[in-house]
């Protein structure tokens, strides 16, 4: 089973579709068919792998910030505990 | 009326001492049991609940403090996130590089060395990133953690937030797009500007 998203809610520009890949790809639930996809799409345009490494960039900035952001996350987690 | 200042020089203080070990061991089961949640064992759960009240315990030596609860899990909380992405840093670098990525994301960012000007606007990029990841609703928020920090698949947080796995993606993609936003308002997208062609100009 695989609850995958239409492409076409998320928007039609490389840019959203480079969104919409890396989402998928951090499901955890790519199968071989869809990796392959994804890989077609890659290699179809020099704007499209662009895209997505512009698009990595977006969540490693976010990656810099990772301990201060899960603090938080667990802080919130914690105090609605008790 | 008792007000610490009337009391006797160390009552106080004494007082104090008795209401961290009231407030540890009140708060020690529920932070322990949601600590070993997290690490997935019991042990790591106890040795960092340990830290955090040793470390409450010497914050209060040298201020006072207004809310024993609320210092207990923060200092709890910033221990936990510390192990958790110390033992995922571990795990990635005995792990190879994903193969199907196109452009490593981190030598992207690490190569060539930044400027003290780049390291501004870095640092300005990151902060947009931070308040962006604030501002999504809180499951999004959630989602988002939970799938970049934790390392869950949609599968396991569609679990734990009791919603469909395409609702977790949707919340991923609005998390991605808020960032897309920050950065695109913080000044410096990470989409390349066109500039006209040189001969062009000439």
């Amino acid at each position: 089973m695989n609850q995958r998203l239409p492409l076409s809610d998320i928007g039609s520009s490389a840019n959203d579709t480079a969104l919409y890949w890396l989402a998928r790809r951090m499901s955890g639930s790519m199968n071989a068919e869809e990796r392959r996809e994804f890989e077609n799409w890659l290699a179809a345009d020099p704007e499209n792998r662009k895209a997505f490494s512009n698009a990595e960039v977006l969540v490693s900035r976010v990656d810099k910030i990772g301990d201060e952001l899960l603090a938080q996350e667990f802080e919130k987690e914690l105090s609605a505990l008790s | 009326m008792d007000t610490p200042s009337e009391q006797a020089p160390g009552a106080s203080r004494l007082s104090e001492s008795a209401d961290i070990e009231r407030a540890i061991r009140k708060h020690d089961r529920v932070l322990v049991r949601w600590l070993a949640q997290k690490f997935g064992d019991v042990e790591t759960a106890r040795d960092i609940a340990q830290s955090a009240y040793l470390r409450v315990w010497r914050y209060a030596q040298t201020q006072p403090i207004d809310n024993l609860q609320a210092l207990i899990f923060k200092t709890a909380a910033n221990l936990a996130a510390n192990e958790f992405r110390a033992r995922k840093r571990m795990k990635t670098f005995t792990q190879e590089p994903a193969k199907d990525s196109p452009e490593n994301a981190i030598e992207l960012m690490a190569c060539p060395g930044p400027s003290p000007e780049t390291t501004a606007v870095a640092r300005e990029e990151v902060a947009a990133s931070l308040r962006a990841i604030d501002a999504l609703p809180q499951q999004a928020r959630r989602a988002f953690v939970l799938s970049r920090f934790e390392e869950k698949t949609y599968r396991e947080i569609a679990i734990i937030l009791g919603v469909s796995e395409s609702s977790i993606e949707k919340y991923i993609i609005a998390a991605l797009k808020a960032l897309r936003l920050a950065a695109e308002e913080s000044g410096r997208p990470p989409n390349i500007v066109r500039l006209p062609n040189r001969r062009t100009r000439q």
